[in-house]
């Protein structure tokens, strides 16, 4: 039973950010849809998961699953002929997780080009020389306090700009 | 893929938002997970009080109703039996009888053959004197039973022939 539980919490941790990835750029960065359908697939999941030799296999099922709780969604919104649906369902299909993952990240590399010097600044310090949040504060004279705020501001005008690059792909 | 470009990418998309989602969505998954636990352990406990139960009855039943059902089963056996022996006794009688009434019948048969057809039986009409007028020997006149006038003439000593 606690094994279960720990199992549980691992496989969340792991696949749920990169399933929410994966359909944010499958949906063009439609987060509410996303919400719905990672929550559909984490029950299909519980209800039809069977052990897997192989983490490549299980991540293959895991986002042929995903794309059919997102065309199960679609379909149940919109009530698309079955035409659509499946030349949707091909289009998905051609499209791996790991390809929308490089997408996000290009778009993501994309859009720190274009900020300001002293935001990338700090976002560098951050995530990419990940020194401690008290170390970049003193850096750059702020409180940790001030810092943070001026992390999530950044981030969330980041991750508003992808989201806006992907509705308009 | 630079591990830092990754780190940066989940700390832009891992918002109050998709902290709310991924809450939201685990709770909701142990909630089903506990849910599905409870359920199966439900249908496990019934499906265990069903087997109970049945042994339970199949064995009140072969306790109680075992040596009756033996017994009567037995006694339907037997009579089972007497009827077959009656049967077979009945079809021998009815054999022998059915022969009996053949010899019977034969023998009724022989007898009726053996036995000559009855005389008509006749009956006195009148004294013969009156009819002595023709005969020296007195006349009987006689009456059978579908009243046809019979005479018989008596011998010389007034007593019928023999034939």
């Amino acid at each position: 039973m606690v094994h279960d539980e720990e199992a549980f919490n691992l496989f969340y941790a792991t696949y749920y950010p990169r399933l929410y990835q994966y359909l944010l750029v499958m949906t063009k960065g439609r987060e509410e849809t996303v919400r719905d359908v990672l929550q559909d697939t984490m029950l299909r999941v519980l209800r039809y998961g069977k052990p897997f030799s192989e983490e490549s296999v299980f991540w293959a099922w895991l986002t042929r699953l995903t794309r059919t709780a997102l065309i199960d969604h679609i379909r149940r919104q919109h009530k698309m002929p079955a035409q659509v649906v499946a030349a949707l369902q091909e289009k998905m299909a051609a499209a791996s997780a790991e390809d929308t993952h490089a997408h996000l990240l290009s778009l993501l590399g994309e859009i720190v080009e274009t900020m300001a010097t002293e935001e990338w600044q700090l976002l560098e310090d951050c995530y990419l020389r990940e020194q401690p949040q008290v170390a970049v504060a003193a850096t750059h004279s702020l409180s940790l306090k001030a810092l943070e705020s001026r992390l999530i501001r950044i981030r969330r005008k980041i991750k508003e700009m992808m989201l806006e690059r992907l509705k308009h792909e | 893929m630079n591990r830092h470009d990754n780190e940066l990418l989940q700390a832009v998309l891992q918002d109050e938002y998709y902290d709310a989602a991924y809450h939201e969505s685990r709770s909701n998954c142990l909630f089903y997970i506990q849910k599905r636990r409870q359920y199966k352990r439900l249908l496990y406990r019934r499906l265990a009080w069903s087997i109970a139960a049945s042994f339970l009855l199949v064995a009140i039943f072969l306790f109680h109703n075992g040596p009756q059902e033996t017994a009567s089963l037995k006694i339907l056996v037997k009579s089972q039996a007497l009827k077959q022996e009656q049967i077979r006794t009945t079809a021998q009688a009815r054999a022998e009888a059915v022969e009996g009434v053949v010899e019977v019948v034969a023998t009724k048969a022989k007898i009726e053959i053996a036995r000559p057809a009855a005389k008509p039986k006749l009956s006195l009409v009148s004294h013969g004197e009156l009819f002595q007028l023709f005969s020296d020997r007195p006349l009987l006149l006689l009456q059978d039973n579908n009243h046809h006038a019979k005479f018989i003439l008596l011998n010389s000593a007034g007593d019928l022939p023999r034939d």
